[in-house]
């Protein structure tokens, strides 16, 4: 199969071959997802456009109370987490877990948000992050990452759109978030649910902020609105975190496939949710006590001291 | 035991080329002119094939042949043979459907093959491959045994009615329901055996070289007997005369037993490499491996025990139906039978045993051995059954057994075998030690505290391997027999080369081999070569499968050691004017025992080959060929016990630990042997837990053909094991030797599966327990 | 049409003419004759591809071999302490039995190399989840897993990579 493969020195310049190329084309950066379509003979684009050494897109920074990441950083860089505040170890909890280590060495964020597949990892987490893209371009915008993913592979990036960077804000004091994914084994799998949650407690232990995220349970990732909308105003009991926990259940129509049924799906969701919210509240309130970052650079470290 | 010798825990000599990626596997074999292959395969589980239209394919870039059935069947190539004849209760034969290396007007499951493209380049022979018009006519596929065996369903073969290969039985009918009908208690159960694919590391590969000016092929190929090979492609596929065809099994990745079997595309790379003058290489990816590899296991059974007041056994009945696939491979007959029903006994005393085994078609892949072959799936049916009955008996699983275990040796079993040595009891005792069996209550405990299952199971196998005496086998339909030959060649300074049947796909074999010589011949372990895997090198052997290459290939090799012995002490004791009778072999020298007369050994070698002064009427030279048939079925044993830790939640079982007490006989390299017997508890619990092989119903396509869907064990699945051997020595043959290769993966599975039933409270759990299944069995246990 | 890349392997620095579509294990394989890097599987999940570029470890059927150009690579062949010696991870693997049929073991040597030298202190389990992606069929892991950590010791003991 013969191709030809560009490398654009700016973004813009990689905008504008994207348009000229009219379609046949594709991004590519790490490659490990596109690389096996390619290799099963399900894409074949006679022209690539690599992207994956674009200039500004491959740092972790924070500018005031917003944290920037650059689309092309890769899971293992997100799961080292050096340069990430605290708060966040959802996001090295989600990035360990994708592929081996050898696929996080090169796969991107920007490529596996790009690729919008319903069970990609790090989506939930970004979507309880509140996290917006940053799309350069024809015209350049802003966009909430679930406004950006419309369904399976599908999303609202237009031709000669690049994503070239994810923000959004740092949780602040009193605030956590959490992941947890399951599979049929650890790791190498595609989820089978994961599910996000970020949360912020008042000084009154009751929540300020609630966002819990559904992954591999519908088409796109979505919001369980219902249960964040129980939290509200409460305190995170075990009650409340049970009831919550069932609302996120209910809310979802998930699928029977190959890898499980949808009531298991749904009963995952439930379990999932549980833990997400009772690390959250842990992790707040460790923080509070301690003084210090809940977040670790290592995630042994990180395990052992939220055990 | 000398630091290299019999027992000696030496590094392996071959790990020097695996550790630097200096291994030489057929992928990466270049030979000069070499075209690449690939097959144009079937999308259909079942069809009629109405056309095959080449034209498109032809010309296209860098092709140089579409070859296809009809011009292979033109060509005289025959069709692939099951080679172990089973009859059926009638007496009827087996019913073996005709199976043509490229399929000419049927195809009988996804995968099938009906042509081969040879390009310049892989690349171009896949485009090519697609653009092949074959025009299908669908037909409703079946790909369950018990669906295939009802009527009305799509018949596969013409040959096989109601698409049954066999009905067979072994043992005694009426003793066992006369024993159920008065019996004290029965334990019956459903138990499904799931399909497993092997999964080698290294995808299938074959690179066919036809030599037109000496008119001769040469066939390098991932085998475990490239003899076998040899045999079968020349006397049933008539690819060429034995004298005219060379095989080479180089290093091979893996088997398994799924390289045992001579498939359609070594065949046809063969065949092609003639009709188009150019050397063709063929290598699987990993979804052709998924779907055209044999794969293993499949069977399902209903299994009924009866006891007496006192739990004594009194009664087995089995009843299995085996999943064959589209066709018959080549062992696939005898594998759920003479592998699988003799081994029914078990560890136990039980006096009568009945089994019926129907084999059936389906278009699936075809099923053959794989890792234990047979012996996996008796274990199952017996430790689950054995496990349960102590449930249902309110009887502690360890007491059951004991109550029941073999103690008098030679023992007779209702179902062909003879166990010759044993002590099942030392074995499980060593496990339950241990695996501090007795403070598992307290560690369940402390489990559920943090809101998690604890459970434990065991399971106690005995597997027949050493595979196999050639006269009983041959009794009960084998078409070949299965001794193994060595020829030990000592150079003229010294140096040695075993030449063995035996072949290498990790076992080990050049160190272990090479062992045994320098413990006989004291010798330095570095001067001894061990050669295999050629059939221009090496004599014919029947190559490495069913724990066979200690048992027997050493045992070849020994009997070759004692002619060596014999001549080097005659040329030894002529020398030094002794008598033969008063030569010791020691530290590398032949001695006259009792004084300082001594040679070195490279002496006596160039001694036999300048035949200057050798005793008269001897010939020179000093190598010597042997052929070793083993006198009875080798009996390794043991007993296997694994803890489980289960989230309730989720359903994830975490293995906390596994417990090994094998009693292998002697053995030769005890790290070499760990290795074996954790890799087969890797498989044993893979197939447990997480390997789950699935067919769609509808249109018969593999479902799981890539490693995303299909869950191999990893490094974090799996926790270190506890293995431990004790050693009765194996009676019938010099060594002692039992073998270790399968023992693994036959114990292993009903352990796991004992363990997870136990957390949980539902015995109803097939495998693989995954956490979905592990989640839906504790809703309804909960809910009793 | 072929384009000429040049890449870093094993310290040489080479020039192929490759075809466009071609993977670094490919590349490796054919363009470059270096065949000690596996194909398992050609997608992504066996890992016996592993190489380490730049500094990473990486499954080379998933990198484009014209993505290589200006890389860093080293692959199982440039694995020695010496002309002729091994490594301390080859030593540890042979030592221990870490290798049965061999397959998978350049794969796995290249990963332990990158998990060691970014970690010269793994526990078990880090060992465990650093190697997940690398499948083996014969071993179990057990013995690779004893390997990498008498590496692991000999490296607090002082020797070098």
């Amino acid at each position: 199969m013969a191709f030809r493969i560009h490398r654009p020195e700016t973004v813009d310049e990689a905008s504008r071959l994207e348009l000229d190329l009219d379609g046949d084309c594709a991004f590519i950066a790490g490659g490990t997802d596109l690389v096996v379509q390619m290799s099963r003979g399900q894409r074949a684009p006679a022209h690539l456009i690599d992207i994956s050494r674009l200039p500004g897109m491959s740092a972790i920074s924070e500018d005031g109370s917003v944290v920037e990441i650059g689309a092309l950083v890769t899971h293992r860089e997100l799961e080292l987490g050096k340069g990430l505040p605290q708060g966040t170890d959802a996001i090295r909890d989600a990035a360990r877990q994708v592929g081996g280590v050898q696929v996080r060495s090169i796969a991107t964020l920007g490529g596996n948000i790009a690729n919008a597949s319903p069970a990609a990892d790090l989506v939930p987490v970004l979507m309880v992050l509140d996290a917006e893209l940053e799309l350069r371009g024809p015209h350049g915008r802003c966009v909430p990452i679930s406004d950006f993913i419309e369904g399976p592979r599908r999303t609202t990036r237009q031709p000669g759109e690049l994503i070239t960077a994810i923000r959004f804000r740092a949780p602040g004091n009193g605030s956590a978030t959490s992941f947890f994914k399951a599979g049929r084994r650890k790791a190498m799998e595609i989820a089978v649910v994961n599910v996000a949650a970020s949360v912020t407690l008042g000084a009154d232990g009751a929540c300020r902020s609630v966002r819990i995220a559904l992954g591999s349970v519908a088409p796109k990732t979505l919001r369980a609105i219902g249960a964040e909308k129980a939290l509200a105003g409460s305190p995170l009991s075990v009650a409340a975190i049970r009831e919550a926990a069932q609302l996120a259940a209910d809310c979802c129509a998930p699928i029977t496939d190959i890898r499980a049924s949808a009531e298991y799906r749904r009963l995952l969701v439930k379990s999932l949710v549980e833990r997400a919210l009772v690390r959250c509240s842990e992790q707040v309130e460790q923080s509070a006590m301690s003084g210090i970052s809940a977040s670790a650079d290592n995630p042994a470290d990180l395990l052992e001291r939220s055990h | 035991m000398g630091v290299e010798g019999i027992g000696a825990r030496v590094a392996r000599k071959e790990d020097r080329r695996f550790v630097t990626g200096a291994g030489r596997y057929v992928d990466d074999m270049v030979v000069p002119g070499m075209k690449h292959a690939a097959f144009v395969r079937s999308p259909y589980a079942h069809a009629d094939v109405k056309k095959i239209d080449v034209k498109a394919a032809e010309a296209m870039p860098g092709v140089i042949a579409v070859l296809t059935g009809k011009q292979l069947k033109g060509d005289g190539i025959g069709n692939l043979i099951c080679g172990w004849m089973i009859h059926s209760k009638d007496g009827t034969p087996m019913k073996m459907g005709a199976w043509s290396p490229l399929a000419v007007d049927r195809v009988r499951y996804v995968g099938d093959a009906v042509a081969i493209v040879v390009a310049e380049t892989k690349g171009q022979a896949r485009d090519a491959a697609e653009a092949v018009e074959v025009t299908y006519r669908e037909k409703k596929a079946v790909v369950d045994p018990a669906r295939a065996l009802a009527k009305g369903a799509p018949q596969l073969h013409p040959e096989a009615e109601g698409n049954l290969i066999y009905d067979w039985e072994i043992g005694d009918g009426k003793a066992v329901d006369a024993a159920i009908a008065s019996a004290a208690h029965v334990t019956r159960l459903h138990i499904v055996n799931n399909r497993l694919v092997p999964n080698a590391i290294e995808p299938r590969a074959a690179l066919g070289h036809y030599d037109k000016a000496e008119d001769h092929f040469t066939c390098w190929t991932t085998s475990q007997n490239p003899h076998v090979a040899r045999l079968v492609m020349s006397a049933f596929y008539n690819v060429a005369p034995e004298n005219k065809l060379r095989v080479i099994a180089p290093d091979v990745g893996g088997g398994f037993g799924s390289k045992i079997f001579i498939y359609p595309e070594e065949i046809v790379c063969l065949w092609a490499s003639k009709r188009t003058g150019v050397p063709v290489k063929w290598v699987a990816d990993r979804t052709e491996s998924f779907m055209t590899d044999a794969h293993g296991r499949d069977h399902v059974t209903e299994v009924e025990m009866a006891f007496d007041k006192d739990n004594r056994i009194t009664a087995l009945k089995v009843d299995t139906i085996a999943n064959f696939g589209a066709y018959m491979s080549l062992f696939s007959s005898s594998v759920p039978t003479y592998l699988y029903a003799t081994l029914l006994s078990g560890q136990y005393n039980i006096p009568a045993i009945h089994a019926n085994v129907r084999a059936v078609y389906t278009n699936t892949s075809p099923v053959d051995a794989y890792r234990g072959a047979g012996r996996p799936e008796a274990t199952y049916v017996l430790e689950r059954t054995m496990e349960t009955a102590a449930r249902e008996l309110g009887v502690s699983p360890a007491e059951l057994r004991r109550k029941n275990f073999v103690t008098q040796f030679p023992h007779q079993t209702p179902v062909i075998m003879a166990y010759d040595a044993g002590d099942y009891a030392a074995s499980l005792d060593a496990a339950m030690k241990a695996a501090d069996y007795a403070g598992f209550s307290e560690r369940k405990k402390a489990a559920a505290k943090k809101g998690k299952l604890r459970g434990i199971g065991m399971s106690c196998y005995i597997e027949a391997c050493g595979i196999a005496p050639s006269a009983a086998v041959g009794s009960l339909g084998a078409g070949v027999g299965l001794w193994e030959s060595a020829e030990v060649r000592v150079n003229a300074v010294g140096t040695i080369e075993v030449l063995t049947g035996s072949h290498s796909h990790g076992q080990g074999h050049e160190t272990t081999f090479a062992q045994l010589v320098a413990q006989r011949l004291s010798v330095p372990l570095d001067t001894v070569s061990i050669v295999h895997g050629d059939t221009d090198k090496v004599q014919m052997g029947m190559g490495t499968y069913g724990s066979r290459s200690g048992a027997v290939g050493m045992s070849a090799v020994f009997k070759a050691l004692d002619k060596v012995e014999a001549k080097a002490k005659k040329i030894a004791a002529h020398l030094m004017e002794a008598d033969e009778a008063d030569i010791v072999i020691e530290n590398g020298e032949l001695k006259v025992a009792g004084t300082d007369k001594k040679l070195p050994w490279f002496q006596v070698a160039l001694a036999s080959y300048t035949a200057h002064n050798l005793p008269a009427g001897m010939e020179p030279g000093l190598k010597e060929t042997a052929f070793y048939d083993p006198s009875n079925f080798t009996f390794p044993a043991g007993c296997y016990i694994c803890e489980v830790e289960i989230d309730p939640d989720t359903g994830v079982t975490e293995i906390v630990q596994f417990v090994a007490a094998d009693d292998f006989g002697n053995i030769i390299n005890p790290m070499i042997v760990e290795g074996q017997v954790h890799g087969g508890i890797a498989q044993g619990i893979g197939q447990a837990l997480l390997e789950g092989c699935r067919y769609d119903p509808a249109s018969g396509q593999l479902v799981t053909a890539s490693y995303m869907d299909y869950t191999m064990p990893r490094a974090d699945d799996l926790p270190s094991f506890k293995v431990s051997t004790s050693n009765t020595p194996c009676p019938s043959n010099p060594l002692g030797i039992k073998g270790c290769g399968e023992a693994g993966a036959i114990g292993s599975p009903p352990a796991v599966i004992n363990a997870v039933t136990d957390a949980i409270g539902d015995n109803d759990l097939t495998m693989p327990a995954t956490p979905l299944k592990v989640w839906t069995a504790l809703k309804a246990a909960t809910r009793h | 049409m072929k384009r000429l890349v040049s890449m870093t392997v094993n310290g040489e620095e080479i020039e192929l003419a490759i075809p466009p579509y071609r993977t670094l294990l490919d590349v490796l394989r054919n363009e470059g004759r270096l065949t000690g890097t596996k194909k398992g599987c050609d997608v992504g999940d066996c890992g016996a591809c592993t190489v380490i570029m730049d500094g990473s470890p990486v499954n080379s059927c998933l990198v484009l071999g014209i993505e290589a150009e200006g890389a860093t690579i080293e692959t199982i062949e440039g694995q020695h302490a010496g002309p002729d010696l091994p490594h301390l991870i080859q030593e540890k693997f042979m030592d221990h039995g870490g290798a049965q049929c061999g397959f998978c073991t350049p794969g796995i040597i290249m990963m332990t190399k990158a998990l060691l030298k970014e970690n010269p202190n793994p526990t078990e389990s880090e060992v465990r989840f650093a190697i997940a992606g690398n499948i083996c069929r014969c071993t179990g892991y057990a013995k690779i897993v004893d390997a990498v950590l008498a590496a692991a010791e000999d490296l607090r003991k002082g020797r070098t990579l």
